[in-house]
Order: C-alpha cells, then sequence, then structure tokens
C-alpha cells in the first residue's frame, strides 16, 4: 500500500488547509527547520495510528495553534496494490473522529471505520491488547524514522529493548501478546480455580458432616418384620387405659405418636400411683384406731380439790415456819437485853457511890448492889423455851398433796391428749377418704382394700405398658435410624457423585493450568527464539545494506547479536572488521556520528524491507541527511534509489542542496515512474508556503549506449 | 596460500557483475587505458580502472576522473541531473601500506566531481569481494537476501513442539488466539477430548 494524498488542515504546521499530491516513487519533501517537514510526517502517523506518540497522550496538541476551525484534519488517500483506494480521514474537534472509504464502497465510521483501518494496515496489530500503540509501534518502528530517533534502534532501550522493539515489527509482538494473554488467562484460570475449589469446601465439610452422622446411627439389621403386630397389640391394650388414634407403625408420626401415649401413661400411672399410696395411707389409718374418748371433767374437779387441799397444806406449813422464824426472832432481842443489862450492872458496880454518878440522887446502895449482883449472877443458859411447831409432819402433808395434784394432773392430760389425737385420726381419715372418693362408704375398709388392689393391679399393667412401649419406642427409633441411615447412604452417595465430579474437574482444570504454565515457559523461549530467527533471517540484507553504504574503511560488516537469558531476548548490532578479526558490540564506541546515522538507517531499511507484513509499502525518512558526510550522504541517497522501485520513499531535507541531490538521484527514469517535490518555504500562521512540482522524466536516460 | 587478484580477473569480475546488474557496457574512446572498463545506466556512468599496484592508483587515479569527467561533459550538460551521476571505480589487487591509508582514505571521502569507491588487494582476496567493493552500483536484491519462512504464528506450534509441548496442544492454544477466543478454555477443551 503506498500514499497517494494528503490533505491536512488545522493539523500542527499546516493552519490552512493543503492538498499534497504523494503519488510517485520518491517524495522529496525540501524545507528549512520549522517549515512544517516533521509535521508532514507526524499527519501521516496521526492519520493513520490516531497518535503520534512523541507528543504524548493528548489529542489537543496535534490541534495548530492557528487552526481556523479549532480542529485538525487529515485525510489521506492510499493505492492498494490492486490499485483500489483507501480514504482514511481523521479529525480531532475535541473529540477523535475517524472514517473510511474503501474503494467506493460505503464510508465506515468510528469502530467499524477502526476495526477496518486496523484489519487494511497492520492486522496483528488486531491481536494485540492495544492495537492502536501495536499499529503506532510498526509505523514508527518498520516505516516512518523520525528525526529524533534515527539512533534509537542502537543507542536507546538496552539490549531487552531493543529486543523487544525489533520483536515487535517483525511480528513476535503478537507471540508477545498471545504469551501476556496466555499469562492473563492462566492466571484467571488460577483464581478461578482456586474460587472453584473454595466452592467445594462446603461439599467436602458436609460430606464430612454425613459420613460422621452416619457413623453415629447404629448398624442394625432391619427387625420390622413383627412390628406392625406388636404396634397393633401394644395400642390394644393401652386403648383401655388411654385413648390412641387408630395409626400405623409405618405413619411418619408413629413416634411421636408412641412418645405421647408413653407420657399419658406415665401421668395416669403417676395419678393412679398416688391413689394406691392415699389408699395404702387410708387403710395403714383404719389399722391404728385410737384410744375412746375419755371423760375429763371429774378429773379437773378432783384435780381442782387436790390443787386446794395441796395449797391449804402449804399454808399451814408457811404459818409454822413464820410462827417459829418470830419466835426465834423475839428469842435473840431477849438474849441482847439480858447481855446488855448484865453490862450495865457490872459497869454501875464499878460506879456505885452515894450518890448517882448520873443524876447525882441518893440511893439505897446495897440493895442497888444487891440487885446488880443478883443481875450479874443470873444464868446466861436459861432462856425462856421456843415454842416448837410439827414442821416435818406439816412438810410431809404437803408433798402428799402435791404428788396426789400431779397424779391428777398428769391423768387429765392423758386424757385431754388421748382425745386430740383421736380428732387428728379423725380428720386424716375424712382426708384420706376424700382423696380416694370413698366418702359415704359404710364398709370403708373393704372398699379400700378392694380398691387398692385393684389399682395396684392397674399400676402393674401400666408399669409393663410403659415398659414395653418405651421398648416399642427404642425399636420405632431404631428403625427410624435404619430409615435415616439409609437416607444418608443415599445422600452421602449423591454428594460422592457430585463431589468426585467436581473434583475430577477441579484435577483437569489444575492439568490444565500446569500445562498452559509448561507452555507459557516454553513460549517465552520460542517467542525470543522466533525473534532471533527472524532477525537472522533479515541479517544478510542488513549486511547488504550496511555493505552498500559502506560507511567505516574497517569496520564493513554487521551483524544482529541475538542471545536469549531466561527467556528473554537481548538484541546487539555487532560490526566486524573481518579482515583484522575485530568485532564490537557497541557501535557507538567505534564509529562516528555520521558512521552511526548510516547503521541506524540501514538496519531500519533492513526492517522496512525485511518485514514483508508491515503496513505501508513505504519508506518515511525525516532529515535523516543531518550529521552525514559527503561520501556516506552519497551511499545513503544511492541506497534509496536501489529501494526506489520496491517502496515509496518519503523523504524529508531541510537542506536545499540535499534537496537538489535527492531529486536528481530519485528521478524517475521511464514513464511509468513519478517524483514528486514538495518544498516547503517559510512558514506563517496560515502555515507553510507549499511548492509542489513534478520531478521530470529524464527523456533519455542513456547517452554513451550507441 | 594467499593470492590476489589480476587485474584482469578484477575487470572481467566488474564487467559480469555491472552487467548482470543492467549496466550496458561503454566502448571507451581515446584515452582511455587497456585496464579500464566504463558502463551506463540510466542513473548514472561509471568508470572502472584496474590498477596492478597501490602506487599507480595512487599516482595515476586523477587521470582516470579527468577522464571521466571529459567524458561526461562530452555527451551530458551541466543542468542534467545524470551528468552528476559519475562514479569512479578504482581497484587494485596491491595492498595499500599502512602509510598510505590516510591517502586511500582522502580518494574515498573526496566526493568532488565524480564519486569515487576504492578497493585494495586488502579487501579484494576473492571475487565475492568485488562484489563487495561494487555493491553501492548494483542493485538491491532483496529477495534474495531473504529466506522466506511461513508466517511466526504458523511456526509457533513447531517450535513449542520441540520444548516438548504436545503439538495439537501448541496447536490448539495458537488457534485460539488467532480466533480471539479464551486460550484457556480451548486448551481446557483440548485436554478433555484427550
Amino acid at each position: 500500500m503506498r500514499l497517494k494524498t494528503m490533505s491536512v488542515s488545522g493539523f500542527r504546521g499546516f493552519s490552512t488547509a493543503q492538498d499534497l499530491d504523494l503519488e510517485g516513487d520518491a517524495v522529496i519533501i525540501v524545507g528549512a527547520n520549522g517549515s512544517g517537514k516533521t509535521s508532514f510526517f507526524d499527519a501521516l502517523l496521526w492519520v493513520l495510528a490516531g497518535k503520534v506518540p512523541r507528543l504524548g497522550e493528548d489529542d489537543k496538541s496535534v490541534v495548530s495553534q492557528y487552526s481556523p476551525t479549532g480542529e485538525a484534519r487529515v485525510e489521506l488517500v492510499l493505492a492498494k496494490a490492486d490499485g483500489s483506494l483507501l480514504t482514511v480521514v481523521r479529525r480531532f474537534d475535541g473529540a477523535m473522529n475517524l472514517s473510511l472509504e474503501v474503494d467506493g464502497e460505503p464510508a465506515l465510521r468510528g469502530p467499524s471505520a477502526e476495526a477496518r483501518l486496523l484489519e487494511e494496515l497492520w492486522p496483528d496489530a488486531t491481536l494485540a491488547s492495544d492495537p492502536w500503540e501495536a499499529l503506532s509501534r510498526a509505523l514508527t518502528r518498520g516505516v516512518y524514522l523520525q528525526q529524533d530517533l534515527l539512533r534509537e534502534f542502537l543507542e536507546a532501550d538496552g539490549d531487552q529493548g531493543r529486543f523487544a522493539v525489533i520483536g515487535e515489527i517483525v511480528g513476535a509482538g503478537r507471540v508477545a501478546e498471545l504469551q501476556r494473554q496466555l499469562e492473563s488467562g492462566k492466571a484467571s484460570w488460577t483464581r478461578s480455580t482456586t474460587a472453584l475449589t473454595t466452592d467445594v469446601e462446603p461439599m467436602r465439610s458436609r460430606r464430612a458432616a454425613l459420613a460422621q452422622r452416619l457413623s453415629r446411627l447404629t448398624e442394625i439389621s432391619a427387625e420390622g418384620s413383627t412390628l406392625p403386630e406388636e404396634w397393633r397389640s401394644w395400642v390394644r391394650r393401652a386403648d383401655g387405659y388411654i385413648p390412641l388414634p387408630d395409626v400405623s407403625v409405618d405413619a411418619l408420626d408413629a413416634a411421636r405418636i408412641l412418645d405421647a401415649a408413653l407420657k399419658e401413661l406415665e401421668a395416669l400411672q403417676l395419678q393412679e400411683g398416688r391413689r394406691v399410696a392415699t389408699l395404702g395411707q387410708l387403710l395403714r389409718h383404719l389399722a391404728a384406731p385410737p384410744r375412746q374418748a375419755q371423760e375429763v371433767e371429774p378429773l379437773r374437779q378432783a384435780l381442782a380439790q387436790a390443787e386446794e387441799a395441796a395449797a391449804a397444806s402449804r399454808a399451814r406449813m408457811q404459818t409454822g415456819q413464820e410462827h417459829m422464824a418470830s419466835e426465834r426472832s423475839r428469842l435473840v432481842a431477849l438474849r441482847e437485853r439480858t447481855e446488855e443489862i448484865r453490862a450495865l450492872a457490872q459497869l454501875a458496880l464499878r460506879h456505885l457511890d452515894e450518890r448517882c454518878p448520873i443524876c447525882d440522887q441518893k440511893y439505897d446502895i446495897d440493895e442497888t448492889r444487891h440487885r446488880l449482883e443478883q443481875i450479874l449472877a443470873g444464868e446466861p443458859g436459861q432462856e425462856p423455851a421456843v415454842p416448837t411447831v410439827d414442821l416435818v409432819a406439816l412438810t410431809a402433808e404437803v408433798e402428799r398433796d402435791e404428788r396426789f395434784v400431779a397424779e391428777i394432773a398428769a391423768g387429765l392430760r392423758g386424757a385431754e391428749q388421748g382425745n386430740a389425737s383421736r380428732e387428728e385420726w379423725e380428720k386424716t381419715l375424712q382426708r384420706l377418704v376424700a382423696d380416694v372418693g370413698l366418702e359415704g362408704e359404710d364398709d370403708l375398709l373393704r372398699r379400700a382394700t378392694e380398691l387398692h388392689e385393684s389399682l395396684s393391679g392397674r399400676q402393674e399393667t401400666l408399669a409393663a405398658l410403659r415398659r414395653e412401649g418405651e421398648a416399642f419406642s427404642l425399636r420405632l427409633a431404631r428403625a427410624g435410624e435404619i430409615a435415616q441411615r439409609s437416607e444418608l447412604e443415599r445422600e452421602l452417595a449423591t454428594l460422592d457423585a457430585e463431589l468426585g465430579q467436581r473434583e475430577t474437574e477441579l484435577a483437569a482444570r489444575a492439568a490444565t493450568g500446569e500445562l498452559a504454565g509448561e507452555i507459557l515457559n516454553a513460549l517465552r523461549d520460542a517467542s525470543s527464539e522466533i525473534v532471533a530467527g527472524e532477525l537472522h533471517r533479515i541479517e544478510p540484507l542488513l549486511q547488504r545494506i550496511y555493505a552498500t553504504v559502506d560507511p567505516h574503511p574497517a569496520f564493513r560488516a554487521v551483524r544482529f547479536l541475538t542471545r536469549i537469558v531466561r527467556g528473554r531476548g537481548r538484541l546487539w548490532t555487532s560490526i566486524d572488521d573481518l579482515t583484522a578479526n575485530v568485532s564490537v558490540e557497541e557501535p557507538t564506541t567505534v564509529l562516528s556520528s555520521s558512521q552511526l546515522n548510516v547503521l541506524a538507517v540501514s538496519v531500519f531499511l533492513a526492517l522496512n524491507l525485511g518485514v514483508e507484513t508491515l503496513p505501508l509499502n513505504v519508506v518515511a525518512l525525516d532529515d535523516p541527511l543531518q550529521s552525514l558526510d559527503d561520501v556516506n550522504l552519497l551511499g545513503l541517497v544511492d541506497l534509496l534509489r536501489r529501494i526506489k522501485g520496491r517502496r515509496q520513499i518519503i523523504v524529508s531535507t531541510h537542506d536545499a542542496r540535499f534537496g537538489g541531490l535527492l531529486a536528481r538521484k530519485l528521478r524517475p527514469i521511464s514513464t511509468g515512474d513519478r517524483a514528486r517535490l514538495i518544498q516547503l518555504e517559510g512558514w506563517t500562521r496560515e502555515g507553510p508556503v507549499v511548492e509542489q512540482e513534478e520531478i521530470p522524466v529524464d527523456p533519455k536516460p542513456l547517452r554513451l549506449v550507441a | 596460500m594467499d593470492v590476489s587478484l589480476t587485474t584482469s580477473q578484477l575487470l572481467a569480475a566488474v564487467s559480469e557483475l555491472l552487467e548482470s546488474g543492467g549496466y550496458n557496457v561503454v566502448q571507451p574512446a581515446e584515452g582511455w587505458t587497456s585496464n579500464s572498463r566504463l558502463f551506463e545506466d540510466p542513473y548514472g556512468i561509471v568508470a572502472v580502472v584496474a590498477y596492478e599496484n597501490w602506487t599507480d592508483l595512487a599516482e595515476t587515479w586523477p587521470d582516470a576522473q579527468g577522464h571521466l569527467v571529459e567524458l561526461i561533459s562530452a555527451h551530458l550538460t551541466r543542468p542534467e541531473p545524470k551528468s552528476w551521476e559519475g562514479y569512479l571505480v578504482l581497484l587494485t589487487p596491491g595492498v595499500a601500506p599502512s602509510a598510505a591509508r590516510s591517502q586511500l582514505a582522502e580518494i574515498r571521502y573526496d566526493t568532488n566531481r565524480v564519486r569515487k569507491l576504492v578497493a585494495t588487494g586488502d579487501d579484494l582476496r576473492t571475487l565475492d569481494d568485488v562484489e563487495q567493493a561494487l555493491l553501492p552500483l548494483l542493485p538491491l536484491e532483496v529477495e534474495s537476501q531473504l529466506e522466506p519462512g511461513p508466517a511466526l504464528l504458523e511456526r509457533l506450534p513447531g517450535l513449542l513442539a520441540a520444548r516438548g509441548i504436545d503439538a495439537e496442544a501448541a496447536r490448539t492454544v495458537v488457534d485460539a488466539f488467532i480466533a480471539n477466543e479464551s486460550v484457556l478454555e480451548r486448551l481446557h477443551e483440548f485436554r478433555s477430548r484427550v
């Protein structure tokens, strides 16, 4: 696919519309720096790839500051190999607009235009994660050698970066894309498998729980053959005691009904048991009747009389005792008086005189003495006798009377207590009779005995029914467990089958993931090998191109030097002096700037010519002649002439003299050839002044040959 | 054994290469020596002179250039583009001494009047060396330089198989990628089938 025309307006240096005729084997663009040469190439890149990487990501950057419409628009007409035309129009007015017209077909717009454009230009890009980035890389590395990136292949990116860049151009970008897709897919696959594994965990837990439940269920052989008959028999017998619904043993709620019946039987047994106990108590009560009632009033009267007599006895004894005490007091007082008088007599005897020492009266001293002496001579033991009372007899009398009182009181208490006990017995009897419901029975003892015997018999029957019922309940439970076990076993089998299926699927997914990993590892090596292989396939062409320009007198051979280290490719461009057997892997160390430029252009052209799938059959070089000395410049231009028939050459130069040289060298030599010269003469706010002309065909190419 | 080419061999090789490269042989006019040949193609005029040794070359190449310029002037006017397309190829089987290296470079880098291509015995040991010396004048045969190969993705399954990956699995992965399908899904399906 070649360029035919390009219309540019509002784009970078092209403020106003310019229609450029690009139809030719060679298009030479001449203009001073700043006149719009690079804008031309940027427009070419932008209309095709929608971006100019060196200008950054801001789409607005392509809009000319002096665009009269405020928008940028580039229309490019491409001629396909079959002669059909492809018209691409890209416009930016704040939003990117793309339209595409393929040889008269209805114009496509938007995504369909983008898809078709990719398909037409670089089908490989459709496999890339960012197709436009891939297309842009292919254009900038393989079709359009930008002025400021001239030596990028040699000096920038590092050995791995160079390998990756070249790999993209030779098509290994798709392999790398596959590698990325596989890596990404494998990561997603692993996440998904992990999630599925997590999803299976509850199933595994459920299986373990089921197995545990199964292990808890008794493993009993089925013993349900006689169960229905026994059930009916038991129901019949129990039905006499408690109401039972007519239900089969196979009924789902048989266990519940049995449980209710057992509870009712228990309640009945307890209730009747209490009655039996009461009856027993009643019978024991009747067997121990109280004594007959005793009259207590005579006893009370006798007691009162006896107490009265005892009181009289105690009063007499008290009187006697008091009398005895009074007499003793009187006797003591008498003894004290006698002693005092004798003391006075004795004292008076000592003080007897004519006259009374006290009252000084005259008295009969002798008489007095005699009298005093008589007083003193009186016998002290001759005291008046105390009258005696028979206290012993009185005491015995009191004791006898009190014993009598006690005896009567005891008899009275016994009688009273006996009477109270009898009342209590009667009350208990009435309560027990009422409890057992035998009020009004004439022959209470017989009725109570009969009832006791009857109820005791029922108690035994009820106990037996309960025992049998409980045993039956256990058998029912076991039968239920058998059914439950069976159900659990079925559930476990289903779960095992599902789990097995899931685990098989998980194992298969894991195996797929592993295989993807193996393929990924192999792909890393293979990807590098593919790039290395492509480079070695192109290498003779590189050598041929480099040798054609022949920029260095000694280092005349060039090779792509590739190494694959840990799955990653590395690339050097090695130059060799075959005569002296010297090899240099870093050309920058031995080549001049001019020679390096030649090497860079050689690598670019080798890739451009060597990779048949590049988007355009175009070699676009933005001012490649800068820094080239004359001989290399001539060599490069001669080389461009050699590839002119194979590629459409679009080359710019800032030097009018070189422009003339290019026009001469790339001139058409037959009427079928065409070459164009576009001169950008100065730049104003309206953009460059564009002069376009056809480079004339040499009317007589051969002059010396006869 | 280090055997150098003779001037006759050099001239014969040059003639064959240039003629096969689209050049026409031009009969030399008066003044051209027997060790020279003239060629023309639509773009330019080439004069090839084979000297016996370096000394001859170094001393007499300006004569050859003069003859070529005269020849061009005689047939083309100055404004004609072809008048700028003269090439002088100076060959010698003789080795240029080390001291002459700068002179050799001077001749090569002298682009006045015509472009000079110079090759001495160091560079002309084999017939292939002769072609190397004439490369700037020969067509660029791209096809002969490239060995065509299948599309990269087509080669991929084989490369993966060489690394121990099942060929069918490798093919499945590549096919899924080309069809923009889930590679892992397709790989899984493939595994399930086998």
